[in-house]
């Protein structure tokens, strides 16, 4: 059919097919996809089983600055940056190789 | 008949007719068509996501989720952000190193038997239309209220223009609309934060104090409320880590980048820009409940807007900045309908003619052309069955679309993209029995719970107790999968 090759533009590590490049990257991807999701099941748990102490203040005189919310940003911030983090660092390391 | 949103909207539609012709220059050929020929920066293509992923649900309902609960709307803008880490650390390398153009692509690399591009063009089919039909009920009805026009134009100019983008502009088109709904999106979404800081002094504190007073669940504004057992909660946070890395359209954009380091790029721009915006949604959250909640001008009761609580963000921004602020609002919310349709529309068109046309019926004996154009009659006859099921579905709960789409993708798409990547005795007869079970697993525990069983047939209590049935879908799609792989593994 002519479809089975990758499309014009790829470059060498195309060829490995979806392989991590070695058992560190396997481990290190692994190990950011627990540690943003674990931050998320621990909030999900939390909201069932102790909904009053997410309202609990924790910042100043509470509000937004409740337990809740300072856990919520913070799992969103740090999935960001564990993102940014990653990307970095697996492309330093294909562009270096 | 709000001037200022009529005529931003009409200068974003002419704008993307001429991205569209632009396009349509380039989208001759089946890899331009359906991938932009790889031809997108990680940039380009992380804020093309943004916009594929930050739909009216997302604007409109969480926002509106807010304002009915308080801190519930923060529990769905971070499980809607927390499908990225699967796809960017397991499966962005994988999905583009495979070279391929849609979901079935990624599938069959590993598993040969044409039942398997049938089985996972079927499911994509089932998926996209019930996101496609959730979208554009929803832009109907707000067309028809915002301006006055009837349901049905409404629900037709927005198929006709969804068509137009896809038959002519294919991929190319589809992305770079994505690309300026997503900037058009996010600085109105900063503008409204903005605007609600300025009034009151940029003080978080002066904010939650007035929005305590205004709702009726007072400092009971914090606690969250939408998951009362571990069953649900579960349930819900699995639907959203897993759900998204099984839905098609995004699958599909994976390949319109050179290679692996910009797909990663990609996912990465677009978690930051998905993240950075919900957390701006806290402020319009909040906002909308200090501003709106006890404001006879836009409620009808405490804490109850006219026309339901998803029109807050266009309610707060009247009444931050008056008309021009509201058709500014407006015209963003069609503008991110009209985009995501459109994508939604291209990864059924692309499944139905590359996956079942070009590789099953026709046995990779097809031309480009021919292809190509199965692909623009697949789009237009989507459309059309789009079109008629929005007005089937015009007064129907449309909630349970959007929930079995996602419990659809989370129960039967992702094990098998899982296990396709990761697990190697998959083969074709575990991966179409297992989806199989996996998605009429989803589809019994949404008929059987809270959203049809409750809210539509209406009786008084569930049989299934959740409102996602992943963590039974799930395990089970998995489970299926994995057994009748090794019983009926070649020795």
């Amino acid at each position: 059919m002519g479809d089975s090759a990758p499309l014009q533009g790829g470059d060498a590590g195309d060829a490995r097919k979806g392989a991590f490049r070695d058992k560190k990257h396997e481990q290190v991807a692994w190990g950011a996809t627990i540690l943003t999701l674990a931050g998320y099941f621990i909030l999900m748990l939390l909201v069932p089983l102790a909904p009053d102490v997410l309202a609990r203040p924790l910042l100043g005189e509470g509000g937004l600055g409740s337990l809740g919310f300072v856990v919520g940003i913070g799992v969103l911030l740090l999935q960001i940056g564990v993102s940014i983090w990653y990307t970095k660092w697996i492309n330093k390391l294909d562009q270096q190789s | 008949m709000n001037v200022t949103a009529v005529t931003l909207f009409v200068l974003f539609v002419a704008l993307s007719l001429g991205i569209t012709t632009w396009a349509a220059r380039r989208s001759k050929s089946r890899s331009q068509f359906y991938a932009a020929a790889s031809s997108l920066s990680g940039f380009q293509n992380g804020v093309a996501f943004t916009g594929e992923f930050l739909s009216a649900a997302t604007f409109l309902g969480i926002t509106g989720i807010y304002f009915t609960f308080g801190y519930d709307g923060l529990i769905y803008a971070i499980g809607a952000a927390m499908g990225w880490p699967v796809l960017l650390f397991l499966l962005a390398d994988r999905l583009r190193a495979m070279g391929k153009y849609t979901l079935t692509d990624v599938l069959a690399d590993k598993l040969k038997a044409p039942s398997i591009r049938i089985f996972a063009a079927v499911a994509t089919v089932i998926t996209l239309i019930l996101y496609l039909v959730a979208q554009m009920v929803g832009a109907g009805l707000l067309i028809e209220l915002l301006f006055d026009v009837d349901y049905l134009v409404s629900v037709v100019v927005i198929g006709l223009l969804m068509l137009i983008y896809v038959l002519f502009g294919g991929m190319v088109a589809t992305s770079w609309v994505q690309i300026v709904k997503a900037c058009f999106l996010w600085v109105l979404g900063l503008a409204l934060a903005i605007a609600v800081l300025i009034k009151f002094d940029f003080s978080i504190g002066k904010l939650y104090a007035a929005a305590v007073a205004a709702h009726p669940r007072g400092e009971k504004l914090l606690e969250p409320v939408g998951f009362p057992t571990v069953g649900a909660s579960l349930s819900a946070a699995l639907t959203q880590a897993v759900g998204i890395a099984g839905l098609p359209h995004f699958i599909m954009r994976f390949f319109t980048v050179p290679n692996v380091a910009e797909a990663r790029k990609s996912a990465a721009y677009a978690t930051g820009l998905i993240g950075a915006f919900y957390i701006v949604m806290v402020i319009i959250g909040f906002g909308a409940i200090a501003i709106l909640a006890n404001n006879p001008e836009y409620t009808t009761g405490p804490a109850l807007l006219k026309n339901g609580n998803n029109m807050a963000p266009l309610y707060l921004a009247q009444a931050l900045g008056g008309d021009v602020f509201l058709g500014i609002t407006a015209a963003a919310v069609f503008a991110t309908i009209l985009a995501v349709v459109a994508g939604l529309t291209l990864a059924v068109a692309a499944s139905m003619s590359h996956d079942v046309f070009a590789t099953v019926i026709r046995k990779g004996k097809v031309t480009e052309a021919e292809e190509l154009k199965v692909s623009r009659w697949s789009a237009i006859a989507f459309g059309a069955a789009a079109i008629a099921l929005s007005v089937v579905f015009r007064n129907e709960n449309i909630t349970f679309l959007v929930v079995t789409a996602l419990s659809i993708a989370a129960s039967s798409t992702f094990p098998l993209l899982f296990l396709a990547c990761f697990w190697k005795p998959l083969n074709s007869t575990g991966a179409l029995v297992g989806g199989t079970v996996g998605l009429l697993t989803a589809v019994a525990g949404i008929i059987l719970g809270p959203t049809v069983w409750v809210a539509i047939f209406g009786y008084p209590q569930p049989i299934f107790p959740y409102q996602y049935p992943t963590i039974v879908g799930l395990p089970v799609g998995l489970g299926v999968t994995m057994i009748v792989s090794l019983m009926t593994a070649k020795k």
